[in-house]
């Protein structure tokens, strides 16, 4: 895997990842993956996924979502990996993350020698060996390797230990691939960790860079703590051009627009499956286009806000206001008998198909049919805000588009 | 005015010994090919299904319950959209039900009069009516291809004289829905043959609802936990004295061995919930049998759910995919709600192939022998099947 920049704009890296195997077809950066649970894209059937999407980068898988089922027993039973196992076309690669953006970051009970992975079912530590066992029965194409992501907000002394674990675990994955064919297949990315320790992320950018890596993720750096850019900056400064870098985490377009400027390539499209969760509809056509902020979704806080009147709260809402309004929540009465399409417009087979209405009814009776057709619109706006954005960046257009995205 | 018709029959081919037939029934939204298996899509939505899906499928029909309709989304969003197939953009044909079922299934608290069923509603406590009247006026507003008449439901297990006051009120109810049916050029409404276990009584009614020349009739008030002796016998009787040259929907039928029988019997269309309901809760069709995914055996099973089924799901997955995502996403549920659907729609495309190639009792005694390798086969599906002709061996 190599990253070839073609252009660099205001910050932003327009390139191609180019594959080994044939079989597989670059990647245009900015890239954005599909996010999948359980190795499926949620809510939908790789028929619909197949029929509907052929934008996203590559599928992205989380170790929380595959450890336990399948896990590394039955796939190594299996023998074919885990994009047979899941049925994924091989023009795609498969990449896998040790972490589900869509958790919440645990990093108290991480230990030296292992990370706790969570599912619904409750936590695994998994050691270096545990996590190459997984890869050599997994076969990812692409892979995360095991860290200890800490948050912003803890000690120096835990910054610290996060990048001397996260390097050791590296450093031991790597000794082992030395000798394993197997593993050699397999592209490894190394992580950025530190928290919020400037140092500790310059030291784990700069030590990841010698080491033999196919990229690298930016972790635990989250787009709604103070001074993220900077720090974001930061660690990519201190990071080589011909690799690239993947940036995990559910990201509003402003998010996208920031995290670009810094150097990402790569992101996933979580952000589609929360709003989904939260049934809600996204609408990522520019400014001008967007329904009106009143009746965007708005976590009830207005009505908190009144209640308390505390500045925290106030930031909160200005937070929540920033991350929602990109998004119409369905499920409110007023969309009861508006049958027109969740986004005028639209192309996605839910907008060319169906109404508000009929989704609101959906959502009203909790009936599954609500969360297939808001995922399938949703991945189609956050796919297509991706596309919209390497075409402005070979274009000369980004500036305009990027103004014209965010006025407000 | 006589020739706007809303239903019109053909019979293509019919079995040399049995009573089944294979027959198109054109509908204002489809031409549906019979014997046909209905889907159950309640609220306006087959169970996390999309149109698209379904279309792949060759679902011809599906079916609507108007007492769930009626309360979400509705009449009056339902009369401002055009009705349930633009609300919900299906193209095909629909049916919808009059309501009634759901009233005594659903609600304990339902009283039945001569007036309809009065019940209070489960959103308010409010007491509500469901009339014959009622229950035309919700349908037309649905606007399905097909709807039913508001029946005196009562278990298939009552006996005694309510078996034969509700047949008789069925009749009544019966005319009643024809006089309140505003849309007789654009949708159908059939009667629904009640009487119990009582042939006497299914006679009876069997020849009232025939008088009044409705386009296609249903055979009701079976299937609720009766004997299948006499289920079988009462299905029989109701093909025998209905009409050939019009459909007739066996009601609440959806397994296997009872669509066989029930086709071999003379029934045209069948519906039931067990293929889609049963997919929730990890159940696979197969030829051979139900297969639970959920179960521990299936984690390393990389062989399809049926090898020979070309299905989405079977033409890409394992067995032991599924039974990875079963019960922790909703994508394991819909893998297999494909595959039933596919299989239910297969099973009735093969008795129809095999019907007009007159080959329908060798495909009958093919697909027992798959389901019961050891020859136990039900008595009832046997001494049914002989009395159209068909030994089991």
């Amino acid at each position: 895997m190599e990253f070839h920049e073609i252009k660099s704009v205001a910050g932003c890296r327009c390139g191609e990842i180019r594959f080994n195997n044939s079989e597989r077809q670059k990647i245009n950066t900015p890239a954005c993956m599909l996010y999948t649970r359980g190795g499926a894209a949620p809510y939908l059937t790789n028929e619909l996924t197949e029929d509907f999407f052929d934008d996203y980068a590559g599928v992205h898988v989380t170790l929380p979502t595959l450890f336990q089922y399948p896990g590394p027993d039955v796939l190594q039973t299996y023998g074919k990996g885990i994009s047979e196992f899941l049925g994924i076309q091989k023009k795609n690669f498969v990449f896998m993350s040790v972490y589900d953006p869509t958790q919440e970051i645990q990093c108290s009970y991480n230990e030296d020698k292992n990370v706790s992975v969570w599912n619904s079912g409750g936590r695994k530590k998994i050691n270096v060996d545990q996590f190459i066992e997984i890869l050599k029965s997994f076969k990812p194409n692409i892979a995360q390797c095991l860290c200890d992501t800490v948050p912003s907000g803890e000690s120096c002394k835990r910054n610290r230990k996060s990048v001397d674990r996260t390097l050791k675990f590296l450093d031991e994955l790597l000794e082992c691939r030395k000798n394993s064919d197997m593993l050699k297949s397999i592209e490894i990315l190394g992580s950025v960790e530190g928290g919020d320790s400037e140092t500790e992320r310059v030291r784990c950018a700069v030590e990841t860079s010698k080491r033999e890596v196919a990229g690298f993720v930016v972790e635990g750096i989250e787009p709604s703590s103070q001074n993220w850019e900077e720090l974001l900056k930061t660690c990519i400064k201190n990071l080589p051009s011909d690799r690239p870098r993947f940036f995990p985490g559910p990201m509003t377009p402003d998010h996208i627009f920031s995290a670009l400027e810094c150097g990402i390539d790569v992101f996933d499209s979580s952000f589609a499956y929360e709003a989904t969760r939260r049934g809600c509809s996204l609408n990522l056509q520019c400014s001008s286009k967007r329904c009106k902020p009143e009746l965007n979704h708005t976590n009830d806080v207005t009505e908190k806000c009144k209640a308390t009147q505390s500045k925290e709260l106030e930031e909160n809402i200005s937070e929540n206001i920033k991350k929602t309004r990109f998004e119409m929540n369905i499920a409110n009465i007023r969309y009861k008998e508006d049958f027109s399409s969740l986004v005028i417009g639209c192309s996605c087979y839910s907008c060319t198909n169906h109404t508000r209405a009929y989704i609101y009814h959906l959502l009203e009776t909790k009936e599954m049919l609500a969360e297939v057709l808001l995922m399938i619109h949703n991945f189609h706006q956050y796919f297509s805000f991706f596309k919209k954005l390497r075409e402005a960046l070979n274009n000369d257009t980004y500036e305009t588009f990027k103004q014209d995205f965010l006025r407000t | 005015m006589a020739d706007e018709k809303a239903l019109e029959f053909k019979i293509l081919g019919k079995c040399s010994r049995s009573k089944a037939r294979v027959s198109v029934i054109s509908l204002p939204h489809y031409d549906v090919d019979a014997p046909v298996f209905m889907p159950v899509g309640t609220q306006g939505t087959l169970k996390g299904m999309t149109s698209y899906q379904l279309e792949k499928l060759d679902c011809h029909i599906i079916l609507g319950n108007t007492y769930h309709l009626g309360m979400r989304p509705g009449t009056d969003v339902l009369e401002k959209v055009g009705g349930l197939h633009n609300f919900m953009n299906w193209k095909r044909a629909m049916l919808t039900d009059s309501g009634g079922f759901q009233m005594v299934s659903l609600l304990k608290l339902s009283e039945v009069s001569e007036e309809g069923v009065k019940f209070q509603s489960p959103h308010d406590g409010s007491e509500m009516l469901l009339s014959p009247e009622k229950s035309m006026e919700i349908q037309n507003t649905i606007g399905a291809d097909i709807m039913m008449q508001l029946d005196d439901v009562i278990s298939s297990l009552t006996t005694g004289s309510r078996v034969e006051e509700a047949m008789y009120r069925s009749i009544r109810w019966l005319d009643r829905c024809i006089k309140a049916h505003k849309r007789p050029a654009e949708q159908n409404l059939f009667p629904i043959i009640q009487g119990g276990l009582d042939p006497k009584l299914r006679e009876i009614c069997c020849q009232e609802m025939v008088k009044r020349d409705c386009p296609g009739y249903a055979i009701g008030g079976l299937s609720g936990g009766e004997e299948k002796e006499q289920f079988w016998k009462m299905v029989s009787l109701c093909t025998d004295y209905l009409p050939e040259n019009k459909p007739r929907y066996c009601m609440g039928i959806g397994y296997t061995t009872d669509l066989i029988v029930c086709v071999a019997l003379g029934a045209d269309m069948f519906d039931c919930v067990y293929p889609t309901r049963t997919a929730r809760f990890g159940t696979a069709l197969t030829a051979t049998g139900q297969l639970s995914l959920r179960q521990q055996k299936f984690a390393s099973d990389f062989t399809p759910i049926e090898s020979d089924c070309l299905c989405s799901t079977c033409r890409k997955h394992s067995r032991a995919y599924v039974h990875s995502l079963f019960s922790r996403e909703a994508v394991g549920c819909h893998l297999i709600t494909v595959h039933n659907i596919y299989y239910q729609m297969r099973l009735m495309k093969e008795m129809r192939d095999s019907i007009m190639n007159d080959k329908f009792p060798d495909f009958v005694k093919k697909r027992f022998n798959l389901l019961y390798p050891d020859k136990n086969f039900p008595p009832w599906a046997v001494n049914a099947l002989s009395s159209v002709g068909i030994t089991l061996d």
